[in-house]
């Protein structure tokens, strides 16, 4: 080999290295920013002002940011439980069952996920305004707000849970359900007491997924509450900041506690799939 | 009673929270603003024919095809040395890595955009480090800042599906060639690039689709100076003079045009698998 | 009890172009040990899969205990099956995987329990109740997959390559428990192997698969000793394949000349004049003699020599074309490559076959 060929060789190696130190520097530059900023006295959240918790001192008794959190938790919990049945129930007849048309219907309950959510958004907005609300008016019930954000954050979700289950359900040793019903289950009986069990793992990782994605969404929620009704989640809550003259230092405290949150999460689900693992080994 | 029952509940769902929305997406942009900012029915392309009209096509069109190609090839360009770094790692080691890639997603990505908006700002460190080095470059309200918000926001979703390829890549092939005289640059190009194309598609549809359709980091990283799609869009639905006709018509326009590239992608899929 | 536990006729199966099984028919008794024996591919899982239930005939009629059951779903069948993998549930402890099948025929409780702990018994695994399947060894999973199929006491036990994964000491062990088994419990026993030896040992009866068809059905010692046809000769044990043709009958006797060779050949069906004929010869029938010794013997040139510890395998060049093998218990005895020894046989053990063509 020629010394300049080594040279590059070389060159190329340490290239690798810098390029993939200077990503994980670029990923974390904002985080770090984040959580310095979550300790500053500053009034304003853009400002460094010396270290202290007023922002975390703030944020528990700023009544906007918690209902905020409240409304954001409650939306994802019960979307994630919808979505999660639907989505599972639909990952299981897809594998499992004969189906018609399995094609097509396999390609629709994948569009949620590949189109950009805003025309799904859009699509959700025009069709609680100009079908769903008129109609229900017409038997003299409204929809609230929440309740529309929960449908518009299942839609989305179903095919997450789905893709997940399914993937899991794919990989799952057939034998096993054919073992349950040559010994006289009833198909219902291999879904409940084999099927289910052991796909406990993914079905609590698509949950785990659908409530992150519902958390974190802002298209649907911002085109499905229009109408001024007051109902903020917390991206909502947190867009609606960049109208005013300050930001509010809680922010960078909210951004800190939901990684920690984030944090505790993964390590919850880590610990049940490992368990998993361990039992299926 | 059979599994097959399970089917309809999700589908049911569907088909009404997205399937009819999207028909009324169409019925809609069939239609035209009246004048008190109403719908009125009809049945006419106009709304399309406006979309040729430069207001509408030429600076957003070009704005979100252009920002979502750049953030598509920096992704590509700062994730793939990662994917590849992190795949060639020892299996726990390569678990922690990837869990740092992902990890900075776990806090709302609105926060992540602030956190930007602290930094690019003219008084921050990035601007006053440009500036010393003689740039003088507007972050801020400018494509620049953007790009680089863009670029952060979507940086996972192409390294994720390279290192899922690269993993499962032989590298035993790379010593191969190495035996029989190749550089690792061009065990690199001749090897493992063409052999990762499949991970290389799917990052690259990945950020680009989503990317199309983005509103909220043009809007507060762009100040609402770079008109993209999506911007638009939001205009015609919830600004201040309302056109929802159009508005639908956009975003129908939007879904097309990702149909047309997702339909290209899987064509390359299916040409690429002999080597997947 | 009728007299079969499971009748197959003219089952046929097919996967998009390919036929898996075709028009297979077969009668197994109550009570006895019947294998399927092929290579891989041959049909004889999907075959078993058909009688289980999971797979349905694309045409021909199964009867399990006398009664239609071509179209029943499996679990409505008599029949249990022992997975290839076990197939045991990763969630589920040992007895709860034993009690599975006690439990959707709604048993009660004290019964079900007195049942598993019998069935774990009969395998010797008492006392690992509690355990969940991977805490437990290759071979005492398979006792409980085996526990697992036999406590609901079908009337038939199909068992896909159950020893397939366990090491050759463990499957010797596991090969002489189900023997026993079968004999104490009475059940019938439709074996799926790959593994001839197993086949032989185990088997009352065997059915050779080959191609989705059976070439032949019989105790094991008619199978190994007349094999019908040349790819259950080659596939059951070994065989040296001569061609000659016959030059002259006399009864069951006949003349047939291979070559430059000549030998006699005695047949259950008369040979014609001038047939062209297959004849199989296994190695270790073949005994070493004296060069030159005539009297019907040949002569010919040791050209290779193997020495493997319970045998010695030559292989003898008798004209340009014709080569045999022959293995010999023992030791060489001071034989050699290019000396020259003379062949001898039983004129029994030389068995004209069918040339099979699929």
């Amino acid at each position: 080999m020629g010394r300049l060929k080594r040279w590059a060789d070389q060159t190329i190696g340490s290239l690798l290295v810098l390029d993939t130190l200077l990503t994980y520097i670029f990923l974390y530059l904002p985080i770090g920013v984040l959580i310095l900023y979550s300790f500053s006295a500053s009034r304003y959240a853009l400002v460094w002002g010396g270290f202290s918790l007023d922002a975390y001192r703030r944020l528990l008794t700023d009544p906007e940011i918690v209902s905020a959190l409240l409304n954001s938790v409650i939306v994802a919990t019960s979307a994630t439980a919808l979505a999660t049945v639907l989505g599972t129930a639909l990952a299981l007849a897809l594998e499992r069952a004969r189906i018609r048309w399995r094609g097509s219907i396999e390609a629709f309950v994948y569009l949620p996920i590949v189109i950009p959510e805003i025309v799904m958004a859009v699509g959700l907005l025009l069709f609680f305004a100009q079908v769903l609300r008129p109609l229900v008016s017409t038997v003299g019930l409204g929809i609230s707000p929440p309740l529309a954000v929960i449908a518009g954050h299942i839609t989305f979700s179903i095919s997450y849970v789905m893709v997940v289950v399914r993937a899991r359900l794919r990989d799952l040793d057939k034998s096993l359900e054919e073992a349950a019903l040559d010994l006289g289950a009833t198909p219902w009986q291999v879904v409940r007491r084999v099927t289910l069990p052991l796909l406990a793992p993914a079905i609590i990782s698509g949950a785990l997924l659908a409530f992150t994605l519902s958390l974190d969404d802002f298209y649907v929620t911002y085109f499905a509450t229009t109408g001024g009704s007051g109902f903020k989640t917390l991206p909502l809550y947190l867009y609606a900041l960049q109208g005013r003259a300050a930001i509010p230092p809680q922010m960078n405290a909210v951004a800190s506690l939901m990684l920690v949150a984030s944090l505790m999460l993964i390590a919850l689900a880590l610990l049940v799939q490992r368990r998993s693992y361990s039992r299926r080994a | 009673m059979s599994t097959r029952t399970l089917l309809w509940p999700g589908l049911v769902w569907l088909l009404l929270f997205f399937a009819v929305p999207v028909g009324i997406i169409l019925v809609i942009s069939l239609g035209q603003r009246a004048p008190d900012g109403t719908i009125r029915w009809g049945f006419s392309l106009d709304n399309y024919l406006r979309l040729l009209e430069p207001l509408y096509w030429t600076g957003p069109f070009w704005n979100s095809l252009g920002l979502a190609a750049l953030t598509t090839i920096l992704c590509l360009v700062l994730g793939y040395p990662v994917a590849y770094s992190i795949a060639r790692r020892s299996a726990a080691v390569k678990h922690l890595l990837l869990f740092f890639v992902i990890l900075p997603f776990f806090t709302n990505f609105l926060v992540r955009i602030y956190a930007w908006f602290i930094l690019l700002r003219p008084e921050g460190w990035i601007a006053w480090l440009l500036r010393s080095l003689g740039l003088d470059l507007a972050l801020l309200g400018s494509p620049v800042g953007v790009l680089i918000g863009l670029v952060y926001g979507y940086l996972p979703f192409m390294i994720l599906p390279l290192y899922a390829t690269l993993e499962r890549f032989d590298f035993s092939l790379v010593e191969a060639a190495h035996d029989l005289g190749a550089s690792r640059w061009q065990s690199f190009w001749k090897i493992i690039f063409p052999l990762s194309r499949p991970g290389v598609i799917a990052g690259a549809v990945l950020v680009f689709v989503p990317v199309l359709g983005e509103f909220i980091t043009p809007k507060l990283l762009g100040g609402g100076k770079v008109p993209m799609f999506g911007v638009l869009i939001e205009e015609k639905f919830l600004g201040r003079v309302p056109d929802w006709p159009l508005g639908a018509a956009m975003a129908l326009a939007l879904m097309i045009l990702v149909s047309l590239v997702l339909a290209r992608y899987f064509q390359q899929l299916k040409e690429s698998r002999w080597v997947g | 009890m009728d007299e079969f536990s499971v009748e197959l006729h003219e089952i046929s199966k097919r996967f998009g172009q390919t036929t898996v099984v075709e028009r297979i028919s077969l009668r197994i008794r109550s009570g006895e040990f019947f294998s399927l024996l092929g290579p891989s591919g041959c049909g004889k899982t999907t075959t078993l899969r058909i009688i289980a239930g999971f797979e349905s005939p694309d045409s021909g009629e199964l009867l399990i205990n006398g009664k239609l059951a071509t179209h029943t779903p499996p679990q409505e069948r008599d029949v249990n099956l022992v997975f290839q993998n076990y197939a045991l549930f990763p969630h589920l402890t040992v007895e709860q995987n034993v009690a599975f099948g006690l439990e959707m025929q709604k048993l009660p409780r004290a019964q079900i329990r007195e049942r598993v702990g019998k069935a774990l018994e009969l395998v010797r695994l008492s006392g690992l109740g509690a355990r969940l399947p991977h805490q437990l060894s290759g071979g005492q999973q398979q006792r409980v997959a085996l526990a697992r199929a036999l406590v609901t006491e079908p009337s038939v036990l199909l068992l896909d390559e159950p020893l397939g994964a366990l090491d050759f000491k463990l499957r010797q062990e596991m090969q002489l428990e189900l023997k026993r088994l079968q004999r104490d419990l009475k059940i019938t026993f439709l074996y799926v192997t790959h593994d001839q030896e197993e086949a032989l040992k185990m088997s009352d009866r065997l059915a050779v698969m080959h191609q989705g068809r059976v070439l032949q059905i019989g105790p094991p010692q008619e199978i190994y000793e007349r094999p019908a046809t040349r790819f259950v000769a080659d596939f059951i044990g070994e065989s040296n394949f001569l061609e000659g043709r016959v030059v002259h009958t006399a009864g069951r006797r006949a003349v047939v000349q291979i070559g430059p060779l000549q030998t006699n050949v005695f047949s259950d069906t008369p040979l014609q004049l001038h047939q062209r004929v297959t004849l199989a010869l296994r190695p270790e029938r073949i005994q070493l003699c004296l060069p030159d010794a005539g009297n019907g013997t040949w002569t010919g040139l040791v050209e290779e020599l193997i020495y493997i510890g319970k045998e010695t395998r030559y292989r003898v060049r008798l004209s340009p074309e014709i080569t045999v093998t022959v293995s010999s218990p023992g030791a060489s005895n001071g034989i050699t490559v290019g000396e020259r020894v003379g062949l001898t046989w039983d004129p029994q053990s030389l068995r004209p076959i069918e040339e099979y063509s699929a």
